[in-house]
């Protein structure tokens, strides 16, 4: 099961990543390096192994109280773009 | 031969979870109003090295929808992430959950708007959370002339509950009842405010049309629909869109539509070809999340009565119309108000009447919630056993009513402060009151003594002066030969 470029195209366009040409192809060529790897573990016999969600005993909950922050105004300052209380991104329209 | 149609509709609503804060940090939840970005924080925002931790709560009262809707609240599940670039989204992704939701199947029944038994199965309910809101600046008005979006991220991370039926809808108003429904199970569990104009519930359908000669339209899903009356609407619309479209010969294609509520119309979404490319897996930041039996267990026992059960207990033992019941069961409160009525003595169906007008109107005009209303059952209840024996009448009472709710009083007070006295007015003091209307009302008084009433037009005028000076507690036939004693 080979990757081919156009997947890794559209793996890249979806993570929003820019790729060259001549990326694409040692990329393509990692990729299927790793999936070969991955094809190897497949192999391996799990059918007694339980899944991680039954191997947890419990989770930590958080209980439902309300902290505040006090970093908003550099969280603002570190954005690429602000207007005042909002952060400024390019223009979106609504997809109607 | 004319082709037939089957209309097949499944709704996904999203539910927001009433909890103080979000669903994986501490940020408050109450977005409506506040501050641009102030309640933010990393986690929220999605800055790296930051860390969720799920809200107990959250999770409780998405386990709670699940119980009251017959689910199977799965003890183990996870959270996966939703992978999509939006300015909304914060991390790039959203928290959902996806193979393993914490809730699975159910049922959901209702009664159509005939009284007809619908039957909807729900196939899951998932945790997750919601994305920031994005204002779009206009440019002379137009949206087109601006060059950037506003982010607020303060609803971003709120938890909502997705709940999704199976295709089981066959017609819009089956849809809108079901959200209805949801709506009142929501609201009366006190898991959300259910409130759609505001968004806090949520409904995007999926529509498709069976025809009679073997062919399936695709599903068309609908978003935008902000009221149960545009649900409703827009669904309407739809089906007559794809039978014209399928009864040409044309063919339905799979899309996504946004319901036009000024235009009456729905439209066609651009399409974005990535847009359902979501490469789900498991938040490694996240651990499996574990709802133990117990905890499970303990919920069951803690879950109140369901609306649908309240109303047929309002109907079967306090014997309730079928309006009022639905009325009345609308809220736990406003039940369990009536329930502290009848335990106070009160006769159910005087009490519910009561407590359907007068104590709803008030809440109403106060716009509180019945927790709020300052008279308490049993005070209610005092005033309705005066009623009862026949002490106040149903206008005094209300006067009573209207004191103690204005006052805070007690009972006695309230009487004496309204003019009311307990029992008939008769006597001595009906005597007064008669001769102070005769007197105020000398033409009238005058006209009847000279014989210039003939049809008694001002005879009855002046009797309804002296019933309503009593506060209707005076007997109308005493009333009548008083006055008509007084002007032989
Ligand atoms: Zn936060």
């Amino acid at each position: 099961m080979a990757v081919t470029e156009d997947e890794v195209k559209h793996v890249a366009r979806l993570a929003r990543l820019e790729v060259g040409d001549d990326e694409v192809v040692a990329l393509a060529g990692h990729f299927n390096l790793i999936l070969t790897h991955f094809e190897r573990l497949q192999e391996v016999d799990t059918s007694g192994v339980v899944d991680v969600v039954d191997a947890v005993d419990v989770t930590p909950w958080r209980n439902d109280e309300v902290a505040s922050w006090d970093g908003r105004e550099r969280a603002l300052a570190q954005a690429p773009d602000r207007d005042e209380d909002y952060f400024r991104v390019p223009q979106i329209l609504e997809e109607a | 031969m004319a082709l037939s149609f089957q209309t097949v509709i499944g709704l996904e609503i999203h539910v927001q979870l009433a909890t103080k804060s979000k669903l994986f940090c501490s940020c408050s939840t109450d977005y409506i109003g506040a501050r641009p970005n102030s309640n933010v924080c990393p986690v929220c925002l999605g800055m790296p090295g930051s860390l969720p931790v799920v809200n107990g709560r959250a999770v409780e009262l998405a386990a709670m929808v699940g119980l009251a809707l017959g689910s199977k609240v799965q003890q183990a599940t996870r959270f996966h992430r939703k992978n999509y670039f939006y300015a909304d989204l914060s991390k790039g992704y959203q928290i959902s959950q996806f193979d393993l939701p914490i809730c699975a199947g159910g049922l959901l029944v209702f009664d159509d708007d005939e009284g007809k038994e619908v039957r909807v199965a729900i196939t899951r309910a998932h945790l997750e959370e919601d994305a920031g809101k994005l204002v779009h600046p206009s440019v002379d008005g137009r949206l087109a002339g601006a060059l950037h979006s506003l982010v607020d991220y303060n609803r971003g991370g709120v938890p909502l509950l997705e709940i999704v039926s199976e295709p089981d809808i066959t017609c819009p108003p089956h849809a809108r009842r079901y959200t209805e429904e949801i709506r009142r199970l929501v609201r009366y569990l006190g898991v959300s405010d259910g409130d759609m104009e505001s968004g806090s519930l949520r409904v995007d359908a999926n529509i498709s049309q069976k025809v009679s000669d073997g062919r399936w339209g695709s599903r068309v899903e609908i978003k935008n629909m902000n009221s149960l009356r545009s649900l409703e609407r827009a669904l309407e619309y739809e089906v007559k869109r794809q039978r014209k479209v399928l009864a040409e010969g044309g063919e339905i294609h799979q899309e996504t539509r946004h319901w036009d509520d000024g235009e009456g119309k729905t439209r066609s979404m651009r399409s974005k070809e990535e847009a359902h490319d979501y490469r789900y897996f498991p938040d490694p930041d996240l651990p499996p999340l574990i709802v133990t039996a117990d905890r499970i267990e303990a919920l069951r026992s803690l879950m109140p009565e369901l609306p649908w059960q309240a109303e047929r207990r309002l109907v079967d033992a306090y014997g309730l119309g079928a309006d009022d019941a639905k009325v009345l069961a609308e809220s736990a409160a406003a039940v369990a108000y009536l329930d502290g009525c009848v335990q106070a003595g009160a006769e159910a169906k005087r009490a519910a009447n009561w407590v359907r007008t007068e104590v709803l109107r008030v809440l109403n005009e106060r716009k509180i919630s019945i927790e709020a209303f300052p008279l308490k059952p049993e005070s209610l209840a005092s005033i309705l056993a005066l009623v009862d024996r026949g002490k106040l009448s149903t206008t005094a009472a209300k006067d009573v009513f209207d004191v103690m709710v204005r006052d805070g009083s007690g009972l006695d007070t309230a009487m004496a402060a309204a003019g009311v006295v307990s029992g008939r007015v008769e006597g001595s003091r009906l005597e007064e009151i008669v001769e102070k209307v005769l007197a105020e009302n000398a033409d009238a008084a005058e006209a009847v003594r000279s014989g210039k009433d003939p049809k008694d037009k001002k005879i009855k005028f002046l009797q309804g002066l002296v019933m309503r000076e009593t506060r209707g507690q005076a007997d109308v036939a005493q009333v009548a030969s008083l006055i008509a004693r007084k002007l032989s």
